[in-house]
């Protein structure tokens, strides 16, 4: 008994929300700038998906767009890229976060 | 001896598996300047694996039919696409843009390359990644 109740134990504790990164990717830093003249700026989208089935498809374009509104004077530099899944019941959210060094025109 | 042996078979047991890799532009102009990395990570369970040991460490059948049984509802609760093995927290890689930036202050970084690995090691492992690059130097001839 005392061990089923371990086991239940250790068990519940690997039960908590879950994720996964896929891939990490960065652009070029070219032009080169310095990132104290620069506002870092980041922009994060989701996809809910259950049973395979997904709300939307895109959400990595909706990225691009927030983080391009975030800088429409400017340029951006460095951006990082970072696509993730966080687990659910059945279910699943695959995650886009996009950061970047905006440089606004002076 | 078969304490040894495990010890020594759990100290030997590691295996890297890469998942990706990605290179950008190298600009050797004027050098490539000083060389940096930086590595994120975080501590990865494979389930499996777990209940496995788990299994192994009672002899009662139906202890280990309870494993096979939490087991499966717990993985009813971890669908989804997964590189390497699952972690509890997804935010270790956010700060990577400005640790990247720390190790060179003024910009002018090149030969960058990203690769997300996987240290595996019996139940756990490492879920990694990795950021190599040049600085470049600087106005004043620093490359910090």
């Amino acid at each position: 008994m005392v061990l089923r109740v371990f086991i239940f134990f250790i068990f519940s504790t690997l039960c908590a929300c879950s994720h996964a990164i896929h891939l990490v990717h960065s652009s070029d830093f070219s032009p080169y700038s310095e990132p104290s003249i620069g506002k870092l700026i980041s922009a994060k989208t989701e996809q809910f998906t259950i049973l395979g089935f997904v709300e939307s498809t895109a959400y990595v374009d909706d990225a691009m767009k927030e983080l391009e509104k975030k800088c429409s004077h400017g340029y951006i530099n460095g951006i990082t890229t970072q696509y993730s899944t966080s687990h659910g019941f059945f279910s699943w959210t695959n995650k886009i976060l996009m950061q970047g060094y905006c440089f606004e025109k002076s | 001896m078969k304490i040894f042996f495990a010890i020594f078979l759990v100290a030997t047991y590691g295996c890297v598996v890469k998942h990706h890799a990605q290179f950008g532009e190298i600009d050797g102009r004027g050098g490539l300047g000083r060389r940096f990395e930086v590595k994120v990570s975080e501590t990865g369970v494979n389930l499996s694996e777990a209940s496995s040991v788990a299994k192994s460490l009672t002899r009662s059948k139906a202890a280990q039919k309870d494993i096979e049984t939490v087991r499966d509802i717990i993985s009813m609760f971890q669908m989804g696409p997964k590189t390497g093995n699952i972690v509890f927290h997804d935010d270790y890689a956010e700060k990577l843009l400005s640790m990247i930036l720390s190790q060179c202050s003024s910009g002018k970084i090149t030969g960058l390359s990203l690769i997300r690995e996987s240290n595996k090691y019996p139940v756990i492992s490492g879920e990694i990644v990795k950021v190599r690059g040049y600085c470049k130097l600087g106005k004043g001839g620093s490359s910090v």
